[in-house]
């Protein structure tokens, strides 16, 4: 294997990770731009997705991998709805750092029921792709990885489509430019807010499930997931969907990269760097447009 | 003369404390109730006088605790000097982070100072050869002064008091000082203050260094009480803590970081939980406060005729 091949399997890998980092950052930058709310919640329903997949093969052994995506999304999609509309909805109209507060204490509360219910084992996803590997030329990727780029490109159409064309999607970006005035027309502020964090719930789940097939789950690759999905959204400027998949993939790229150069303990702080530097030149990120907070 | 007398009953009770509730376990529990204090009123600085919301914060705490156990391990330095210079570096840490991260406002300023708190954390965690990694630094001495050696809980209650009394006496000066009424009037209104001619960054940054050395002197306490470290002091847990702490005791008043320090050490124990347990407790506290008494608990206390009156209202 030449030296550049090396490199570019490098980049693939990093599409791999940038492709899970991208899912995260889709339901950050949509409770961000929608709602207007940093979630420090996101990362623990990442993980339980993951972990609601994990049962859901070991236990029923003719479930298929693919159908358990859908069914993580669906059930963790609703567990968030839930808790946004019993944690966050009641004080949406006060200053965002209350918002903001109760997610905390929320993410405090899955994280220690995820260690009790769990334990702090590392677990892989039980997938049949794992084995199959394509091969182009010099370069391998198994079908598994395959699955999660696509899996990323199906939800980001369909995100865009139900943003874009649906009559939900509609309210939601009514709301986003103008809660008051979405309101005085008829769009209920509540079921904006429960549904909204109940469909970024979903797409982290989905998120979650497959990095546990391709690395593993435990249940404290929420608060790491959330950092990352902190530095997708902010390079890809927050409230940005476009934005937040190409931040995605910029991330694992240049996380994988870095970690062929320097070794894996210090990828995650190129990461960081990389946010810092946006943050002070560019803080409405790289598509991104500037408004107050 | 309500001044005095207010300083008076906290030293009080301050020194009372320990004499009431004679069990070293419970001393040692009054120990970590003071190092999360002045933890708390470092935080609440920047967060309730100042109105930043810093996740970084938790970057100072463990550049407290790693300079002076390092200054202690390595340089044999005695433990005022170590103390003094761990709280130092933190500041001068602050100084920087501040002077970079407040030229942004609001969720920015947090993410920024949160970055900067995990990139410090992967330092640590990967130079080997000085901070010795994830295995930590153990056996870091207990402090002593030529004869006085603080070795037992009740002696260290002692010392830890002493930083809690001075850190909370500065706050409440820094709060009533004119530098405190620019700062707080930045948090009402920037624009505003701004236009009268007050420097925004530099009277924040001033609240920032402040609060990173009363930080960084609570991470020297806890690096020389529990006397191992480990880099996990530089994550968002401790920052998280720190804010919930002020949240749950009054944001942005002088004793309510006091009163959530107490409730987040004692509570735990009251109720035998650790780990996992201790967390969900600590997330239901948070969210019971955050949507029923958003101004914490110490306004509500003195609010419902407290003997304390005459705090700033939130």
């Amino acid at each position: 294997m030449p030296e550049w091949a090396l490199w570019i399997q490098y980049v693939l890998n990093g599409v791999v990770s940038g492709s899970t980092y991208a899912l995260l950052g889709l339901g950050l930058t949509l409770v961000f731009g929608i709602l207007w709310i940093i979630s420090f919640v996101h990362g623990e329903f990442f993980m339980l997705g993951g972990f609601l997949a994990f049962y859901l093969l070991s236990k029923f052994a003719d479930v298929p991998f693919l159908l358990s995506i859908p069914i993580a999304m669906v059930g963790v999609g609703l567990l968030g709805a839930l808790l946004g509309k019993l944690t966050i909805n009641p004080i949406r109209d006060r200053h965002w750092e209350f918002p903001m507060l109760s997610t905390f204490g929320l993410s405090f509360i899955l994280l220690s029921a995820a260690l009790m219910l769990f334990g702090g084992d590392y677990r892989t996803i039980p997938t049949p792709y794992n084995e199959t590997v394509f091969r182009f030329s010099h370069f391998f990727l198994s079908a598994q990885k395959s699955i999660v780029i696509l899996v990323t490109i199906l939800l980001f159409l369909a995100l865009r489509w139900i943003l874009i064309k649906t009559s939900f999607g509609r309210n939601l970006r009514a709301t986003a430019q103008d809660r008051v005035g979405a309101a005085a027309v008829g769009i209920s502020s509540s079921f904006i807010y429960t549904w909204t964090f109940g469909l970024a719930c979903a797409i982290a789940a989905a998120g979650g499930v497959l990095v546990g097939a391709v690395f593993n789950i435990d249940p404290y690759m929420g608060q790491t997931g959330l950092l990352k999905g902190w530095v997708v959204i902010i390079l890809g400027g927050m409230g940005n969907v476009t934005g937040a998949v190409i931040g995605g993939m910029t991330i694992g790229i240049v996380e994988a990269l870095g970690t062929g150069l320097l070794g894996s303990g210090w990828s995650e702080a190129i990461a960081l760097g990389v946010m810092i530097t946006i943050l002070l030149l560019k803080p409405q990120g790289l598509l991104g447009v500037k408004r107050g907070m | 003369m309500r001044f005095t007398l207010r300083w008076s009953v906290l030293l009080l009770i301050f020194v009372a404390l320990p004499f009431i509730f004679t069990g070293d376990f419970v001393r040692g529990l009054l120990n970590q109730f003071l190092i999360f204090s002045v933890l708390a009123v470092g935080m609440n600085v920047v967060f309730g006088y100042m109105g930043h919301i810093p996740f970084g914060y938790a970057a100072f705490f463990g550049i407290g605790a790693y300079g002076s156990a390092l200054a202690a391990l390595k340089l044999g330095w005695p433990f005022w000097a170590t103390f003094i210079l761990g709280a130092i570096i933190a500041t001068l840490a602050g100084f920087f982070i501040g002077w970079i991260s407040l030229k942004l406002k609001g969720a920015y300023f947090a993410i920024t100072t949160f970055g900067f708190m995990a990139i410090l954390h992967v330092i640590c965690k990967n130079w080997v050869d000085f901070t010795r990694g994830p295995m930590g630094l153990y056996g870091i001495p207990r402090p002593s002064l030529v004869e006085l050696i603080f070795d037992t809980n009740l002696s260290y209650y002692f010392l830890a008091m002493a930083c809690l009394v001075l850190c909370l006496y500065f706050a409440d000066r820094l709060d009533r000082s004119p530098v405190g009424r620019a700062i707080s009037g930045t948090r009402e209104n920037e624009e505003l203050s701004q236009s009268i001619g007050i420097s925004i960054l530099r009277y924040q940054l001033v609240a920032f260094c402040v609060s990173s050395f009363m930080a960084g002197l609570a991470g020297a306490l806890y690096a020389h009480y529990f006397r191992s470290i480990v880099p996990d002091l530089m994550t968002a847990y401790y920052s998280l803590i720190a804010i919930v702490m002020v949240v749950v005791g009054g944001r942005g008043t002088l004793f309510g970081p006091l009163i959530g320090a107490l409730i987040f050490v004692i509570l735990p124990e009251y109720f035998g939980m650790t780990g996992p347990t201790r967390m969900l407790l600590f997330g239901i506290v948070t969210l019971v406060c955050i949507i029923g008494l958003p101004r914490g608990v110490w306004p509500a206390i003195s609010s419902a005729g407290g003997f304390f009156r005459g705090e700033k209202p939130v």
